[in-house]
Formats: C-alpha cells, sequence, structure tokens
C-alpha cells in the first residue's frame, strides 16, 4: 500500500463525504442493500487511493461498481463495465511494456468513460436521474479519473502523456462549458446536478496538462471543492425529494430554479 | 497590545465570531436572542474601538502603514498564497466605518428582527460579511482580496433570499448571485493578470510608495488591459453600467442587510478597489477614461430610475448608484483623496435613509409639519425648459430602467437560452420545455398527481 500525502489527503477527505452521506441519508433510504452499495463504493475508492500499482488500482476501480451488477438494479452499468474493461486493458498494456501510445490512450479512454467526458457524459446525468442518488453520488466524487491520471497515467508514460494531454485538456474545458450551457435549460433537478456535475468534474482534467506542482496542485484544490460542494447538493436534492416526492419538476424545490 | 495585533483583532473578531455562531448553528443550540444581541454589539464595539485606537496611534506616530506579515498559507512550486494584512490611509478608515455601520446596523436589527424564524442565520450572515469586508480592504495581495470579495458576495445573496419561502427573493437572490459571479470574472482574470506580467500579487510588490502617492512599474498595455478587467469586477460590485439592473432585486432582502450592503459597504467595494488600483489607472489614460465613461453614465441613468421608482428601497438603492458613479468619476480624475471622503459620507447617509426607510411616511408627515405645510414639489424647473416629448421620453427611459433589462433578455439570455435549449435537443432524456420559462400552475400540478 501506498499512503503518502496524495493518498492520506484523498482518503481523508473521502471518507468524510462518506460519513456526511450515510449521516444525512434519508431515512427511507436506509435499507441493507444501500448501506452495502455504499460500503462496496468506499471501500473500494480507499483501496484505489491507496493502490502501489495499476493492477491493484484496478481492483479497487472494479469493486466500486460491484453494487450496480448486485444491489442496484438500475443505473449506468454499461458505462461503468466498459470503462473498467478499457481500464484492465490498459494496466495490462501498462505492465507488459507495450506501445505507449496505446497504453495511455487505453487508460485516458477509461478516465473519459469514468468521469463522463464529452461525448461520453450522458450515462452521468441519466444515471444521477434514474439510479439511486446517494451511491452514484460517492462513486462520482472519487474522483478516480482524475487519480489514475496524477498516480500512475502521467508518471509511468510521461512522453506518451506529454502529447496526449493537449487533447484530454481541451476535451475537459470543452465538457465543462457544454455541460453548463445544457444545465441552464434543464428543468428537472436531478438531471441539473447531473450536468453540473459533468461540468465541474471535467474542469479537474484541464489542470493536468502543465504537469507542473501549480497545475496538479490546483487540480486537487478543485477537486477537493467540487467533491465537498457535489456531495452537499447531492445531499440537499436527495432531502429535498424525499420531502417532495410528488414531483420532478424544478419550480417546485421551493423556487429554487 | 502592537498596532499589528490591533489590526488583526479588527479583521479576525468578526470572523471568529463567525465561526462561534456557526458552530452553535450547526450543532443545533438555539441562542437566544438577547445573547446574539449582546455579543453582535461588543464584537463590533471591540472592532470600532480598536480601529480608533489603531487611527489614533498611527496618527500621533506619523506612522503611515501598518503591516502584518501572516505568513504563506500554502505554497506550490514557484507560487504562495501570502496572508499578509496592510492598514494604511485607504483601508484604515473603511475598516473603521464598517466596523461602526455592522454594529450599528446589528444594534438596529435586534428589534427588526425581533422573533423573525431566521434570527440567528441573519446575524451569522452579518459577521460573515463583516469578515468578508474586513477582508477585502485589508488585504495586502489580490489574491486574498478575492477570499473577502467571494465572502461578501456569498453572505449578500443569502441576505437577499432570507426569505427563502418565497419564491421571488430566491430568484433574485440567484439573478444578483450570477452577475457578480460574471464580474467576478473581471478580478479573476485582473489578478491572473498581474501574475503573468509581474509574477505577483501583492500590493507592496505591485505599488511602490503610500497611497495615494504610489506608483507602479506596469507598462501603459498591461496597465490598461489589468485596470479594464478590474473596472469590470468593480462596476458588477458597485451595479454600475453594464450591470446596474440586479440592485432593485437585491432590495428583497431584509432593510437591515439592504443597508449594510447596497447602501454602505458592499457598493463601495468596487470603489475601492479602483482607489487600492489608482497607479494603475494613473498609467493608463484609456482605463481612467473608461472608468469616468461608467461613473457618468451610471450617474445618469441613477438619477433618472430614482426619481420614477415606485418604493422606497429601490429610490434610495439608485440614488446610491447615482452617487457611487460620482465617485467613480472622482477616481477617473484622479482625486483619491475625495473620493475616499465621499465613499465615507455618502455611507453614513444612505445607512441612515435605509434604516429610515420603514418609517418614510412618518418622516415625511414630520418634516411638513415643521415646516408649517407641505413643501413644493421639485422638477418644476425642467417642466419649463424640456419640451413634453422629451420629457414622456425620458419618463419611459427612467422607468424602463434604460431598458436594460429588455436589452440583456434580448442580447444575452435569449441567445444563451436558444443554444442551450438546441444542445439540450441532443441530449437522450431531455424534455424540451414549451416555453422558454415554464412555470407550474395548478392543472401542471393536477397532471403530475394523476401520473
Amino acid at each position: 500500500m501506498i499512503l503518502d500525502s496524495l493518498a492520506l489527503t484523498s482518503m481523508g477527505l473521502y471518507l468524510c463525504l462518506a460519513i456526511v452521506t450515510i449521516a444525512n441519508m434519508p431515512r427511507r433510504d436506509r435499507e441493507s442493500g444501500q448501506y452495502a452499495s455504499l460500503a462496496c463504493i468506499v471501500s473500494g475508492t480507499l483501496l484505489a487511493y491507496a493502490a502501489p500499482n495499476l493492477l491493484v488500482f484496478a481492483a479497487g476501480w472494479a469493486l466500486t461498481i460491484v453494487p450496480y451488477w448486485t444491489w442496484i438494479k438500475t443505473g449506468p452499468r454499461v458505462a461503468l463495465t466498459l470503462g473498467t474493461i478499457v481500464l484492465v486493458i490498459g494496466a495490462a498494456l501498462t505492465s507488459g511494456g507495450a506501445n505507449p501510445m496505446i497504453a495511455f490512450g487505453a487508460l485516458t479512454l477509461a478516465v473519459l468513460l469514468r468521469k463522463g467526458i464529452f461525448p461520453l457524459h450522458s450515462w452521468v446525468v441519466s444515471g444521477l436521474e434514474t439510479s439511486p442518488i446517494l451511491p452514484l453520488g460517492l462513486l462520482l466524487n472519487g474522483h478516480l479519473g482524475a487519480y489514475l491520471m496524477i498516480r500512475f497515467a502521467i508518471p509511468l508514460l510521461p512522453d506518451a502523456a506529454s502529447l496526449a494531454l493537449s487533447f484530454v485538456s481541451v476535451l475537459a474545458l470543452f465538457t465543462a462549458l457544454y455541460a453548463a450551457v445544457v444545465a441552464l435549460s434543464e428543468k428537472r433537478p436531478r438531471r441539473t446536478l447531473g450536468f453540473l456535475t459533468v461540468s465541474q468534474a471535467s474542469f479537474l482534467l484541464a489542470g493536468l496538462e502543465n504537469r507542473n506542482t501549480e497545475g496538479v496542485t490546483g487540480a486537487l484544490v478543485h477537486w477537493f471543492v467540487v467533491a465537498a460542494a457535489t456531495t452537499g447538493s447531492i445531499l440537499r436534492v436527495s432531502q429535498h425529494r424525499s420531502s417532495l416526492s410528488h414531483s420532478r419538476l424544478t419550480a417546485r424545490f421551493l423556487g429554487i430554479d | 497590545m502592537t498596532l499589528e495585533q490591533l489590526l488583526l483583532l479588527i479583521v479576525a473578531a468578526p470572523g471568529f465570531s463567525f465561526l462561534l455562531l456557526g458552530t452553535a448553528w450547526l450543532l443545533g443550540i438555539p441562542l437566544r436572542e438577547r445573547i446574539t444581541a449582546s455579543f453582535t454589539k461588543f464584537v463590533f464595539l471591540l472592532t470600532t474601538v480598536a480601529s480608533a485606537v489603531l487611527g489614533r496611534q498611527m496618527f500621533s506616530s506619523g506612522i503611515a502603514e501598518v503591516s502584518l506579515n501572516g505568513g504563506p498559507w500554502f505554497q506550490a512550486g514557484a507560487y504562495s498564497f501570502q496572508l499578509d494584512l496592510v492598514a494604511d490611509e485607504l483601508s484604515l478608515p473603511l475598516m473603521g466605518l464598517t466596523a461602526l455601520l455592522v454594529g450599528i446596523v446589528g444594534t438596529f436589527s435586534v428589534h427588526y428582527m425581533h422573533r423573525e424564524s431566521g434570527f440567528q442565520r441573519f446575524f451569522l450572515l452579518l459577521h460573515l460579511f463583516a469578515f468578508g469586508s474586513m477582508l477585502i480592504f485589508s488585504a495586502a495581495s489580490f489574491d486574498l482580496l478575492i477570499g473577502g470579495w467571494e465572502l461578501v458576495g456569498i453572505s449578500s445573496t443569502l441576505l437577499i433570499a432570507f426569505f427563502q419561502a418565497r419564491r421571488e427573493p430566491v430568484v433574485s437572490s440567484m439573478h444578483v448571485f450570477s452577475v457578480y459571479r460574471i464580474g467576478d470574472v473581471g478580478l479573476l482574470l485582473g489578478v491572473f493578470a498581474l501574475h503573468y506580467m509581474i509574477g505577483t500579487a501583492e500590493s507592496r510588490e505591485i505599488f511602490h510608495g503610500i497611497w495615494p502617492l504610489q506608483n507602479t512599474n506596469l507598462t501603459v498595455t498591461g496597465a490598461t488591459v489589468t485596470a479594464l478587467l478590474f473596472l469590470f469586477a468593480a462596476a458588477a460590485k458597485s451595479s454600475q453600467v453594464p450591470f446596474f439592473g440586479w440592485l432593485p432585486r437585491a432590495m428583497e432582502g431584509p432593510t437591515p442587510s439592504s443597508a449594510i450592503f447596497y447602501g454602505s459597504i458592499s457598493i463601495h467595494a468596487g470603489a475601492y478597489l479602483l482607489l487600492r488600483i489608482e497607479p494603475i489607472l494613473i498609467a493608463s489614460p484609456i482605463a481612467s477614461a473608461a472608468v469616468i465613461g461608467v461613473g457618468l453614465l451610471s450617474t445618469l441613468l441613477g438619477t433618472l430610475a430614482h426619481r420614477v421608482a415606485a418604493d422606497a428601497k429601490t429610490a434610495i438603492a439608485y440614488a446610491a448608484m447615482t452617487q457611487v458613479g460620482i465617485i467613480f468619476v472622482e477616481i477617473g480624475l484622479g482625486f483619491p483623496r475625495l473620493a475616499l471622503a465621499h465613499i465615507l459620507g455618502h455611507a453614513v447617509v444612505r445607512t441612515l435613509q435605509f434604516l429610515r426607510a420603514p418609517s418614510m411616511l412618518h418622516d415625511y408627515h414630520r418634516v411638513h409639519a415643521a415646516a408649517g405645510g407641505h413643501l413644493g414639489v421639485t422638477g418644476a424647473f425642467y417642466n419649463h425648459v424640456l419640451p413634453e416629448s422629451v420629457r414622456t421620453w425620458a419618463y419611459r427611459f427612467a422607468l424602463d430602467r434604460g431598458f436594460y433589462d429588455a436589452f440583456v433578455q434580448r442580447m444575452a439570455a435569449n441567445p444563451v437560452m436558444a443554444l442551450s435549449l438546441w444542445l439540450g435537443s441532443f441530449e437522450p432524456g431531455t424534455e424540451i420545455p414549451q416555453t422558454m420559462y415554464p412555470r407550474v400552475t395548478s392543472a401542471d400540478a393536477l397532471k403530475e398527481t394523476k401520473a
């Protein structure tokens, strides 16, 4: 296990988010399947943070999607599974000494799928609308995609990263703008939240392009802020949903539209 | 107590009290109104006295500037975020004014907000606002100033939405928040420009000398770009052209918060920013001209709009906007001390006017009674001088607030919303609304309930 400042800070923040989420979970969501899902996602994310190599990281990543094959019957099962398969392929290529560009491409594709970068973003929006919101919120706020880039993809494949990160950065910035604009006309709170999550989460990747201390620090700070703010928003929407469960319209949410 | 400790006390006291009240609120500890009121009075009496003592010591000892080096908050590579504070001829009067006026407004609010369900929340936000204002005025770097700027913005919008059970205050709050965020882009880009051109946003690195007799090493082009970006941010914060449409919406909050935000402190934050960058403005004739132009236009629009406003608070707010426009002109013309004196005087008068606004009719009758009869109407001179068509057009122009809302709706909001709807039409699962701003009617609710 690696327990350096990056891993410990990420784990500390994530544990706080998990505790706050569980403590504020609406009463009607408190059932065994929901708790098991949250436990699976939290343990998988923590394992990924402390992973010493790509294979252990991939195991943690895969553990986070187990709930979507067991307890949670609806939701973004296909996109998450596809992302995991691509990650495993990327990890195998990286470990096997394959062409760095191909290996980095596979890892990048896994990141794009996991974070919901345009044009692979729709599963985040529909997932937050149709599947249980708290487990998916915790899964997204782990930001394992950005962690994969910072911890493994860039250090292991620096030459490929220097060539490909500009493209990823531009795509991430476009996603941030695109999702924010689309969210303006969205009237359903959970979909609005989905677009905002995509917009903010994709912005993280833009800071990594410089690959210097300032860029990575900025990305990390943004990560922590976004994770805390998004978790808070998800909890508020979840609680409002419990009290106003008959309505899907934003205008019902105490005028917050 | 040293001068540096006094400075720290003035800035930190509201922040510390915010933390205390916030912790009690989060833990669900119900504080009695009397305790909250006494605590607030004590904190702002303390900061007011500390400001007075600091000012007296500086004046009697001939000290032009007191600096407090708080060390780095964090470092990343070559970048370091310094927590340095400064009290000089510009910042100290505004810090003292903030402490005094927030204290007065707090004392007034004890009675005004008596038995309101959000009593504790109101005072919590008042302390947060005071802390943000102190940070703005005392920040020795523009990086730290951004922190205070955002705290003032968020406390302002949360207080506009104070009556959160009603829809209008929440919508107005979101509108004001959006305008603030657009303005913040200017501030952020201005600070980025300083980092790019000079490598720092520390005031002592950018400016040389003691305010207001400072100069800067920025080139004319660099000064113009930076000053225009800061002007953009200042205009949004001080409700100047082209951002003055949010001001009437901000009146949805409780009257004491309107007094402290839009009468005295917050509305002058933009003017303070321009005063702080006065050397950069002097280095750029284009930026100085832009400041004067913005100020003049805002003055014209504000004075017209306030004459036809239907409610007292909106009328006072537009009058405040007019005066801030004149302050901008003074800054653009290079009279920083005059502008500072104008800010101090104007803030006090507007606070009094806002706090008396709920009793305006009573005051009106009292003045008339004291005068021994009805006073004459104003504006008769213009009725004689201007032709009727011009008067009618000016009236419509003022009533529609310079057609600003319609212009922004047509030129900015509608195209963005159209783009959003068009992009959204490609998204799976998106429901295209029948109108751009659908409202929930009883029929919708009935249909939804049946579904």
